[in-house]
């Protein structure tokens, strides 16, 4: 049955396709983003199913993706080297209030998105109350804030 | 609301350890299912594909034993026409099978239709021919299991077991 070599092509080309595209792309969801992950479904579907309507093959495909899923945490648990491949690694993006510029370009984030992040997340106000932010894995961007008295 | 330390949770190990050796379970379930799937056994793939012959091998039959409903397959039929023929072969099928079905084409295309009782009879032209080949682009239009009989007029029959899935 060709839907699971379809399946799993579908899933290893959008994984390709979404890891080159970089951690923002996932997480900010402004409209922009809602937009392209809505049209990508409609992309996908066709390729997915064909000419064939039928519950079993729906099933069938939905399982593939579902066990795909799941292999490829189990790989990522059993091999970090891999996980790191395919899910990225965190960036430090701020240090102590100051802004680390090169990181923060490349992943092209400013210091808008991090005050958003730090207003959203912990409730700050400037730049100077943020001890850590880091880019994780997620695309979202997490704060650590100043503890009182340092 | 357990307490663990300083931490109200609601955590049950118990049923947690259950419910991973459950998931494991399902996990290979699902493995053997896509395996099957893969292998054809709902359709289109090795366990799928098959054959039959008429007792005196005039007439082959190549049909899939299981397909999915509303989805188009092939129906192959082949038969070695005999010297003193008329140039035409007449090939039944029964009509409550046929009724189940929706057929798409024939190729090649019949000369004549018609019902002859229980039977669905397709004429078709063969000329000093020694073998016509029929293919039929049919998709079951039901779920289940069906029993297709067909034959030539006057001829050897056969029959094979068909499986639709939803």
């Amino acid at each position: 049955m060709e839907s699971v070599l379809r399946a799993l092509a579908i899933y290893m080309i959008l994984l390709l396709i979404f890891r080159i595209a970089g951690k923002r792309s996932l997480a900010q969801i402004t409209t922009f983003d809602f937009v392209l992950l809505l049209v990508i479904g409609e992309a996908t579907q066709q390729a997915l199913l064909g000419n064939d309507f039928s519950i079993t093959n729906s099933v069938v495909i939905i399982m593939t993706l579902v066990l795909l899923d799941i292999g490829f945490s189990q790989l990522q648990h059993r091999f970090p080297r891999m996980g790191r491949l395919l899910d990225d690694v965190p960036v430090l993006l701020v240090e102590n209030g100051r802004l680390l510029q090169p990181q923060a370009n490349k992943s092209r984030i400013s210091e808008s998105d991090i005050l958003h992040a730090a207003r959203m997340s912990q409730g700050l106000e400037r730049m100077e109350q943020v001890k850590f932010a880091v880019l994780e894995r997620t695309g979202e961007i997490s704060i650590i804030p100043v503890q009182q008295g340092e | 609301m357990q307490r663990l330390g300083d931490l109200g949770i609601d955590q049950d190990l118990g049923f947690e350890r259950r419910q991973w050796v459950v998931q494991r379970g399902g996990w290979t379930l699902m493995v053997v299912v896509i395996v099957a799937a893969v292998l054809g056994l709902f359709g289109s793939g090795p366990l799928s594909s098959a054959e039959v012959t008429s007792a005196d091998g005039t007439l082959r039959v190549e049909y899939e034993r299981f397909v999915r409903r509303e989805v188009q397959h092939e129906l192959s039929v082949t038969v070695a026409v005999n010297a003193q023929a008329s140039g035409e072969v007449e090939l039944w099928v029964d009509v409550a099978s046929l009724d189940t079905m929706v057929v798409d084409t024939i190729s090649p295309q019949p000369t004549e239709e018609r019902i002859e009782g229980e039977r669905q009879v397709f004429v078709f032209a063969v000329g000093d021919a020694e073998q016509l080949s029929v293919r039929f682009d049919v998709a079951r239009e039901d779920m289940g299991r069906n029993r297709v009989s067909l034959g030539i007029v006057g001829g050897s029959e056969t029959s094979y077991t068909q499986v639709s899935y939803p």
